[in-house]
C-alpha cells in the first residue's frame, strides 16, 4: 500500500513540475504563408437541388462552374424558403458562406430580392449575382449586386406555339406560380406564341383560342399556404384544357396530366425550367423550355476571378444557331418525343423566325387587361417586356 | 439470620429519586419535541419546494401568455397591413409589434435554459424555435414589403398563419404541462400541510400524555408527603413540638421528612430550655418588683436603704448586698447600708470609695452602667474584701435618676456565675426603683423643710394685711347685701361662694381692684332659664365698675365712639348713593311750586329769606330740603310739613333706586339693540338666520363678486387644528363637492401663512407651488389652478378661511376683486362670530336683567322675609315653591350647634315651608354639615343621596322635600347661614342655573351681615348705657354699703333676677378665714 501511494505521489509531483515548467513558455507557432487560390462560390436555392425544376437547373449551373474551373468549390444552400426553413433568412446564409470563404454568391430566386439588397450592403466587397432580379437595372441595388437572367420569353413562346400546334380543344391552360412581373411576362409570352401558331399554322381564328391562367401562389406548393398545383391542373383539365403549361418550379402538372392521360384523357403537358423535366412522363410531355445556367455562370465566375466583373443587369438571349447548345445557349427547348415530325418542322420554322427577327410577337396592336399596351406596329422595348404589369387581352386569369 | 434480614429495611428497597424521574420525563418530552421539529421542517421543506414549483409555473404561464399575445398581435397586424401594400406603414407597425415578440422570445429562451424539467424544457425550446422562425419570417417580410414584393409577403403571411396555429397548439400543450406540474405541487402542498398537522398532533398528544403521566406520578410522590409536612409544620407552629411526620417513601420526600423530624426534635429541646430561662427571668423580675414595691412604702432614707439591702439579699439568696450613695462633693461613694454584721461594721466606719475606676462600684458610678464580675477568680479588677471572703461573683448597678448617678447597688454572691448579664435586667429595674425611692426620700425631706419655713412667713404677712384693712374702715366682721324681688337687705352670714351651687343657675363674679380680688357678686338665675354669657359679662362689668370707676369711664367713652362710627358709616353709604344719583340724574334736582304750578329750579339757588327750610333725611343723611313760606310754620302745619318731608324723603329714595334700575335696564336694552343690529347685518348678508345657509350665500356672493369658479368656506372648531369646509359654491359637473372636508392646519404652510398673517394670499399656478405641497392632492382633485385664500377674522381670532378658486390655468383675480372679497369676508367674519355670540349674549343679558331686578328689590327690602322673597323670586327656578333662610347658631368656641330658620318664602303652591324659628340641632339633623357646606350643594334626590343619613332623610320626607339646593350665605369669609331651595319633586340640577341665586345670596349675606353688625352694636350700646346708669347711681352713693346696694338693686331690675348677692371678702387666706358682705 505504502509503496503504491508513494508511486502515485511521484507521478502527481512530476506532472505538476511539467505543467509549471510548460506554462510560462511562449507558444511558438510557425507562420505559414498560405496563398488562397481556391475559388469558392455560394449557390442559394429556393427549393431542393433535385426538384426536377428551377432549383436543379441552378444546381447544375453551379456544378458546371466546378467542372470548368479547377480548384473551385460550391457552397450550397438549398430549400431556403419560408416553408422549409422559416427561421433562416438569406442574411444568415450569406453570413455562413462568407465565414466559409465565399468569393462570390449566386442567389437564385425572385423571393430573395429584398433580402439580397439588404444583405449585400453588409458585404460591399462580395460580388453577389441575383438571378431574376432587376435592382441593377433600377439602380437601387448596392454596388456589389448584379443581375443575370436568360430571356425565357422565347422559351415560353416556343412552348406556347407547341401547345397551339397540338391542342385539339383550342383550350390551353397555364399554371403560374405567384403573380409578378416575371410571371406575367412569361405567361404573356406563352400566350403570344400560342396565338401566333394557332392562327398561322393551324389556320384558326386567334380569337377562338382559349388561354386560361391559374396561379398557385408561390414557386412551389406550400401545403396549407398556397393552392395545390395538382388540384389546379385537374381543375383546368376538367374545364376543357388539353394542354397544360407549367410556370412553377416543381413537376406536379406533368404528373397530374400523366395520370389523367392514363385515365383516358387526351391531355398534354409542358413542364418548365429543367432540361430533363419530361423524363418522368415522356408520353404526355410536349417539351420543356429550360434554362441552361452553366455557361453564363461560368463566365460571371471567371470575370469575378479575373477581377473584371462589373455589377450589371444582364438578360441573356438564346443562341439562335442552336438554342439547345449546352455550351452556348442560356435558354433551350427540349422537344417532346410525342410531337410529330410535321409539328417538329413547323416548330423549327417558328424558332427560326424568332431567331432571325422575322417573327416579333411583342408588336402592336396589343392590349393589357386594363388598357392599351402597344399601338399598331409598335414593338415593345426590353423594359416594357420585363415589366409586364398586366396579362394581355385574350388571356383568362388574374393580372394581379 | 439471612443476609437480607441483616440489612435495614430502607436499604433493602430500591432507592428512587424524584429528580431522576423529572429528568427522564424532560428527556422524553424533549425527544418528542425534537421529533416534531424534524418532521415539521421536512414538511416545511416540501412546502417550500412546492411553492417554488408553483412560482416557476406561474412565471412560465405568464411568459407563454406574453408570447401568445405578441405573436397573435403580430399576425393580426400583418394580416391587416398586407392588403394596404404600403411598405412604410407595414415596416413601421410590424416593426413595433415585432419588438414585443422579440422581448417575449428572449424571456422564453431564458426560461427554457433555466428549466430543469426536460419535457417542459423541450417544449419551451420548440416554442422558442417557432417564435424565432416567425421573427425571422417577419423581418424578411418587412424587407420585402419595403421592396414592394407583396406576393412574397403574402406567402409568408400564409406561413405565419399556419405556424401561429402550431405555436398555439404548442403553447397549449406547454400550459397543460405546466398546469400538471402546478397540480402536482398543489397536491404536494396539501399533503405537506396535512402531514404537518398530523405529525404535530400526534407528537403533541404524546407530549401531553407523557407530561400528564409524569405529573400524576410526581404529584403522587410529592403531594401526599408535602401535605403531611405542611400539617406537621402547622402543628409545630401552633406549639405542638412533640409532633413528628410519618413518611414512608424512599426518596427526597423521605429525606425531607427525616430532616423535619430532626428539626422538630431540636425545636422541642430548644423551646424547653428557653421556656425555663424565661421563667427564671420572670421570677427575678417579680422578685425585683416585689422588693421595689415594698421599698416604696418606706420614707425614711436610712430605713429604706437598710430594708432594701436586706430584702435584696434575702429574696435573691445573695451573700452580701450594700448601697453606696454619692456624697455632696460628688467625688466619693459613701456606704449607706450593708447587710449583716459586716454591713453594720462598715457603715459604722463610714466606709467610702472614691468615684473612679479603682473599684467595681466606682467604675459603675462613672460608667453609669452595671459592672458584672460573674467569676471573681477570673476577674482582673476584682479586689477581695477581707470581711467578705466568700464572694465569688459581684455586680455593681448604678442608681440612676435620669442622667444623674445617685449611688450604686452592690450585690455579691458566694457562687461563681450566679450574677450574670441574664439577671441584670431584674437588678436594673430594682436599682431604678431604689434610685427613685432614694430621690423621693431626699425630695420629701427637702420639701418638708421648705414648707415649714414658707408656712411660717405667709401666715405672718396675711394676718398683717387684713388687720390693716379692718382697722382702717372700722367695719364689722363682713359687709354684704342680699337682693330679692322685694328689695335689698343686709346679708346675715358670710357668702358661700359657689359652695354647692349649681353653676348654671348661680352666677358669680369676683370684684377685683388692681388684680386684687376684694369681693364677689353672686346671682341666682330666674327659674325659667340659665344665665347667658352676656349676663355674666354684664355682672362682671358691674363688678368691675364697683371696683374701678376709671375703667368704667373709659369703656363708656369707647362705646360712645363705636356707636358714632356705626351711625356715620350708614350715613356715608346713603350719601354716596345720592351723590352717584345726582351725577347721573342731570341738572334739575330742585322744583318750585308757585301759583299751582310746579317748575324745575336750579339746585344751586340760594335759600330765599323769609322761608323755612325743612331738610329731607334718608337714614339720617340730608339729601335735600323743602323750602316753605314762613307763615306756614305754625305748629300744626309744621307737623304736616315734617310728615310730608318724611314721606318725600322715603319716596325719593325709592325713586332714586328705581331710576337707577331703569338706567341699568336701558343700558341692557341698548346692548340688546346693538346685538339685534349686528344680527340684522347678518340677515342682510344672508336673509336667513341659519348660519350654514348664510355662509353658503356668503360663498355665493364671493364667487359672484370675484367671477370665480368656486368658493368654499372652512371654519375652525375651537381647540382643533383642522378646518372643516362648511359652505361651498361649485359646479358639480366639473369638481366634486368638498363639504365636510377636513383640512389640516399643521404642516400646511399656505393656510398657516393666511392664519398667522391675517391677510389674504393669492397663489397662481397653485398646484406647482411648493407651499401647497401638502394639499396638492386636494387641489388636483378640485382642479384648482389659482387660489385666493382669505382669513375669516372675528375679534382677535381667525375662525376659518375662505378659498376662492379659479380652474382655468393662468387666470387670476384683479386687485379690486380681491379687495371686494376681503370686505365681504370681513363682514362674514363679524357675522359668523356675532351669530355664534348672539345666543350667548342674549342669555347673559337675561340673567343680568333678572339679577339686577332682584338686586334692586333686595336692597329695597325692609326685613329678612322680604329679602328672602327677593332672592327666591329673583332666582326664578321653576323647581322651587319653598325657600328657607337658615342662620347658623354657634357656641362660644365657634362650633356649629344648630341652624334656625330666620326667613321663608312660599310661592303659594304646595306645602308651606319650614316655619320661621324652627331649630335643628345636631341630634335632629345629623346631616347638619350639609347645610354648612361653604359651597353650593345640589341634591337631585334626597332619598337616594349618599350624603344624607336616614334621620336627615326622614326629616326632609316629613317636610315633603324631595330635592334640595343649599346655597351658603357668606359674608367677609364667614358663613352666616344657608339658603335652602326646597323642591317637591326629584330634579336634575345644573349648577349653571343657580348663578343668579348664588349672586343674590351674596347680596343677602351682605345685608344680613350689616343687620347683625347693627344689632350687635345696638346691644353693646344698650349694655353700656345700663352700666352707665348703674355707675352714675353708684357714684352718687355716699358709702360702699350704699354703692353695693344700689348696684345690686339696679342689676336685679335690669336682668330681672330672682335673687342676687353682693359681698366684699378678703383674698383667699392660708387658713381659709374670710370676711365678706353677703346679701340674701
Amino acid at each position: 500500500m505504502k509503496k503504491r501511494a508513494a508511486y502515485l505521489t511521484g507521478i502527481l509531483l512530476s506532472l505538476l513540475v511539467a505543467v509549471a515548467c510548460y506554462a510560462p513558455e511562449p507558444t511558438v507557432t510557425p507562420v505559414v504563408e498560405e496563398v488562397d487560390t481556391e475559388f469558392v462560390f455560394g449557390m442559394v436555392l429556393v427549393g431542393p437541388k433535385d426538384d426536377h425544376g428551377w432549383s436543379e437547373a441552378h444546381y447544375n449551373g453551379g456544378k458546371y462552374i466546378e467542372e470548368h474551373i479547377a480548384d473551385s468549390r460550391m457552397l450550397l444552400m438549398e430549400s431556403l424558403n419560408p416553408d422549409a426553413q422559416p427561421d433562416k433568412a438569406l442574411g444568415d446564409v450569406v453570413d455562413d458562406m462568407v465565414a466559409e470563404g465565399a468569393d462570390m454568391i449566386f442567389v437564385t430566386s425572385d423571393d430573395f430580392s429584398a433580402d439580397t439588397t439588404f444583405t449585400a450592403s453588409r458585404y460591399p466587397e462580395l460580388p453577389i449575382v441575383h438571378v431574376s432580379g432587376d435592382h441593377a437595372l433600377r439602380a437601387d441595388a448596392p454596388p456589389n449586386v448584379g443581375n443575370y437572367f436568360a430571356r425565357m420569353v422565347y422559351g415560353k413562346m416556343i412552348a406556347g406555339c407547341t401547345s397551339a400546334l397540338v391542342t385539339e380543344t383550342g383550350h390551353i391552360a397555364y399554371v403560374g406560380p405567384l403573380i409578378n412581373g416575371e410571371t406575367r411576362r412569361l405567361a404573356n409570352a406563352a400566350f403570344l406564341g400560342a396565338r401566333y401558331c394557332y392562327e398561322e399554322y393551324r389556320d384558326q381564328p386567334p380569337e377562338s383560342l382559349q388561354f386560361d391562367v391559374e396561379w398557385v401562389g408561390f414557386w412551389f406548393h406550400i401545403p396549407g399556404v398556397t393552392r395545390d398545383p395538382a388540384e389546379i391542373t385537374n381543375e383546368l383539365i376538367d374545364r376543357g384544357a388539353d394542354v397544360i403549361m407549367s410556370g412553377i418550379d416543381t413537376p406536379e402538372p406533368l404528373q397530374v396530366v400523366a395520370t389523367r392521360a392514363a385515365e383516358g384523357h387526351t391531355v398534354w403537358a409542358l413542364p418548365y425550367d429543367y432540361e430533363d423535366a419530361c423524363a418522368p412522363a415522356p408520353q404526355v410531355c410536349l417539351g420543356v423550355p429550360y434554362f441552361n445556367w452553366g455557361p453564363g455562370y461560368l463566365r460571371l465566375a471567371e470575370e469575378v476571378i479575373s477581377g473584371e466583373w462589373q455589377p450589371t443587369w444582364e438578360w441573356a438571349a438564346p443562341y439562335w444557331q442552336d438554342i439547345n447548345d449546352p455550351g452556348r445557349s442560356p435558354v433551350g427547348f427540349y422537344r417532346g418525343t410525342v410531337l410529330t415530325a410535321e409539328q417538329g418542322t413547323t416548330l423549327d420554322a417558328f424558332i427560326r423566325g424568332l431567331g432571325n427577327g422575322s417573327i416579333v410577337l411583342f408588336r402592336g396592336p396589343l392590349n393589357y387587361h386594363n388598357g392599351p399596351f402597344l399601338r399598331e406596329g409598335e414593338v415593345a422595348t426590353d423594359e416594357q417586356i420585363w415589366d409586364s404589369p398586366q396579362l394581355l387581352e385574350g388571356m383568362e386569369g388574374l393580372s394581379d | 439470620m439471612t443476609k437480607n434480614n441483616s440489612r435495614p429495611l430502607a436499604q433493602q428497597r430500591r432507592r428512587t429519586s424524584i429528580r431522576r424521574r423529572l429528568l427522564a420525563q424532560s428527556v422524553v418530552t424533549l425527544g418528542l419535541l425534537l421529533l416534531a421539529a424534524v418532521l415539521i421542517s421536512w414538511q416545511v421543506s416540501r412546502l417550500l419546494n412546492a411553492t417554488t414549483v408553483l412560482e416557476t409555473a406561474a412565471e412560465r404561464v405568464r411568459v407563454v401568455g406574453d408570447v401568445r399575445t405578441s405573436s397573435t398581435a403580430l399576425l393580426g397586424t400583418v394580416s391587416r397591413l398586407v392588403p394596404l401594400q404600403d411598405g412604410a406603414v407595414f415596416s413601421r407597425d410590424v416593426g413595433a409589434v415585432l419588438a414585443d415578440l422579440e422581448a417575449s422570445q428572449t424571456e422564453l429562451t431564458a426560461l427554457a435554459e433555466a428549466e430543469q424539467d426536460e419535457a417542459v424544457s423541450r417544449a419551451l425550446e420548440e416554442v422558442a424555435a417557432r417564435v424565432s422562425a416567425i421573427i425571422s419570417l417577419s423581418r424578411t417580410m418587412v424587407l420585402q414589403a419595403q421592396d414592394g414584393q407583396w406576393p412574397s409577403v403574402q406567402v409568408r403571411v400564409g406561413v405565419l398563419n399556419r405556424d401561429q396555429q402550431q405555436i398555439n397548439a404548442e403553447l397549449n400543450r406547454l400550459v397543460e404541462q405546466v398546469q400538471e406540474r402546478q397540480q402536482e405541487a398543489s397536491r404536494e402542498v396539501a399533503a405537506a400541510r396535512q402531514a404537518a398537522i398530523l405529525f404535530s398532533g400526534i407528537v403533541g398528544f404524546l407530549t401531553i400524555l407523557v407530561t400528564v403521566i409524569a405529573f400524576v406520578d410526581i404529584n403522587r410522590r410529592i403531594g401526599g408527603p408535602v401535605a403531611a409536612l405542611t400539617s406537621g409544620a402547622e402543628r409545630l407552629a401552633s406549639g405542638a413540638f412533640g409532633e413528628r411526620v410519618q413518611i414512608d417513601s424512599n426518596d427526597e420526600m423521605g429525606d425531607l421528612a427525616q430532616a423535619f423530624n430532626a428539626m422538630a426534635m431540636e425545636l422541642q429541646a430548644s423551646y424547653g430550655e428557653l421556656e425555663e430561662r424565661v421563667q427564671q427571668r420572670t421570677r427575678d423580675l417579680a422578685l425585683a418588683a416585689e422588693v421595689g414595691q415594698r421599698l416604696s412604702l418606706v420614707r425614711n432614707l436610712d430605713e429604706l436603704l437598710n430594708e432594701a439591702v436586706t430584702r435584696v439579699r434575702d429574696r435573691f439568696d445573695l451573700y452580701y448586698t450594700q448601697v453606696y450613695l454619692v456624697d455632696e462633693t460628688g467625688r466619693n461613694l459613701a456606704l449607706q447600708a450593708g447587710t449583716g454584721s459586716v454591713g453594720e461594721e462598715l457603715v459604722r466606719r463610714s466606709f467610702r470609695l472614691p468615684v473612679d475606676r479603682t473599684s467595681i462600684n466606682g467604675t459603675a458610678a462613672i460608667e453609669k452602667e452595671a459592672v458584672i464580675i460573674s467569676d471573681t477568680a477570673q476577674s482582673a479588677i476584682f479586689r477581695p474584701n477581707v470581711l467578705l471572703p466568700d464572694t465569688r461573683s459581684e455586680m455593681a448597678v448604678p442608681l440612676l435618676v435620669g442622667d444623674e448617678v445617685l449611688g450604686v447597688l452592690d450585690l455579691q454572691s458566694n457562687e461563681a456565675g450566679a450574677l450574670t448579664e441574664e439577671i441584670l435586667p431584674a437588678f436594673e429595674a430594682l436599682a431604678g426603683q431604689l434610685a427613685i425611692a432614694v430621690e423621693n426620700a431626699r425630695l420629701f425631706r427637702q420639701g418638708e423643710e421648705a414648707r415649714r419655713v414658707a408656712a411660717g412667713a405667709a401666715q405672718h404677712r396675711i394676718q398683717d394685711g387684713w388687720q390693716d384693712y379692718l382697722n382702717a374702715i372700722d367695719r364689722q366682721e363682713f359687709i354684704g347685701f342680699a337682693y330679692s324681688g322685694a328689695g335689698i337687705g343686709p346679708l346675715d352670714e358670710p357668702l358661700t361662694v359657689a359652695a354647692g351651687g349649681d353653676e348654671e343657675t348661680v352666677l358669680t363674679a369676683p370684684i377685683t381692684l388692681h388684680e386684687a380680688e376684694i369681693g364677689a357678686i353672686e346671682l341666682l338665675a330666674p327659674t325659667d332659664r340659665p344665665w347667658a354669657p352676656e349676663q355674666l359679662e354684664l355682672v362682671k362689668g358691674v363688678a368691675d365698675q364697683i371696683a374701678q370707676q376709671v375703667e368704667n369711664l373709659r369703656l363708656l367713652a369707647e362705646s360712645q365712639r363705636y356707636r358714632d362710627e356705626a351711625e356715620a358709616a350708614l350715613r356715608r353709604a346713603t350719601q354716596a348713593g345720592w351723590a352717584r344719583f345726582q351725577e347721573t340724574a342731570g341738572e334739575v334736582l330742585a322744583y318750585s311750586y308757585e301759583r299751582g304750578q310746579v317748575a324745575p329750579k336750579p339746585a344751586s339757588r340760594p335759600v330765599l329769606p323769609g322761608r323755612v327750610s325743612v331738610p329731607l333725611f334718608v337714614r339720617g343723611e340730608p339729601v335735600g330740603e323743602m323750602l316753605i313760606p314762613e307763615d306756614a310754620g305754625e305748629h300744626k302745619a309744621s307737623r304736616l310739613v315734617d310728615a310730608i318731608a318724611g314721606r318725600l324723603s322715603a319716596h325719593i329714595e325709592n325713586l332714586r333706586l328705581s331710576q337707577q334700575t331703569e338706567l341699568a335696564l336701558a343700558e341692557a336694552e341698548r346692548r340688546s339693540a346693538q346685538q339685534t343690529l349686528l344680527n340684522r347685518v347678518v340677515s342682510e348678508i344672508s336673509a336667513t338666520l341659519d348660519l350654514r345657509e348664510s355662509l353658503n350665500i356668503v360663498a355665493k356672493a364671493l364667487a359672484e363678486a370675484t367671477s370665480s369658479d368656486q368658493a368654499r368656506i372652512a371654519l375652525r372648531r375651537p381647540g382643533r387644528s383642522t378646518l372643516t369646509v362648511v359652505a361651498e359654491v361649485h359646479d358639480p359637473q366639473r369638481t366634486p363637492s368638498a363639504l365636510g372636508l377636513e383640512i389640516s392646519i399643521d404642516g400646511n404652510p399656505l393656510t398657516q401663512k393666511v392664519i398667522a398673517g391675517r391677510r389674504s394670499v393669492l397663489v397662481t399656478g397653485v398646484q406647482a407651488s411648493p407651499e401647497a405641497e401638502p394639499i396638492r392632492d386636494m387641489l388636483r382633485t378640485q382642479g384648482i389652478e389659482t387660489l385666493l385664500l382669505l382669513p375669516i377674522v372675528a375679534g382677535t381670532d381667525v375662525i376659518g378661511t375662505v378659498g376662492i378658486d379659479l380652474l382655468e390655468p393662468g387666470a387670476t383675480f384683479t386687485a379690486e376683486e380681491r379687495l371686494l372679497a376681503e370686505s365681504i369676508v370681513l363682514q362674514a367674519g363679524t357675522a359668523i362670530q356675532n351669530a355664534r355670540l348672539f345666543e350667548q349674549v342674549q342669555e347673559t343679558l337675561a340673567v343680568t336683567e333678572r339679577l339686577y331686578n332682584a338686586s334692586a328689590r333686595l336692597n329695597a327690602a325692609s326685613d329678612l322675609q322680604e329679602t328672602v322673597a327677593a332672592v327666591a323670586e329673583g332666582g326664578q327656578h321653576p323647581a322651587f315653591d319653598r325657600v328657607v333662610l337658615f342662620l347658623l347658631e354657634q357656641n362660644a368656641e365657634g362650633a356649629l350647634e344648630a341652624i334656625v330658620s330666620a326667613a321663608t318664602w312660599h310661592s303659594g303652591k304646595g306645602p308651606a315651608p319650614t316655619p320661621v324659628g324652627s331649630r335643628y340641632d345636631q341630634d335632629t339633623l345629623e346631616a347638619l354639615h350639609l347645610v354648612v357646606t361653604g359651597e353650593p350643594l345640589f341634591v337631585d334626590e334626597i332619598e337616594t343621596d349618599e350624603r344624607a343619613d336616614p334621620a336627615t332623610k326622614a326629616v326632609f320626607r316629613a317636610l315633603d322635600i324631595r330635592s334640595l339646593v343649599v346655597i351658603p350665605v357668606t359674608a367677609r369669609g364667614r358663613q352666616l347661614g344657608s339658603l335652602l331651595l326646597e323642591g317637591g319633586e326629584v330634579q336634575h340640577f345644573v349648577p349653571e342655573e343657580f348663578e343668579t341665586y348664588i349672586a343674590l345670596a351674596g347680596q343677602l349675606a351682605l345685608a344680613l351681615d350689616r343687620q347683625m353688625l347693627l344689632t350687635s352694636a345696638q346691644r353693646r350700646a344698650e349694655r353700656e348705657r345700663l352700666i352707665n346708669v348703674i355707675s352714675q347711681k353708684i357714684q352718687t352713693a355716699p358709702t360702699i354699703d350704699n354703692a353695693m346696694q344700689v348696684a345690686l338693686a339696679e342689676l336685679g331690675q335690669a336682668l330681672r333676677a330672682r335673687r342676687g348677692y353682693v359681698a366684699l371678702r378678703a383674698a383667699p387666706g392660708a387658713n381659709g378665714d374670710e370676711e365678706a358682705v353677703v346679701t340674701e
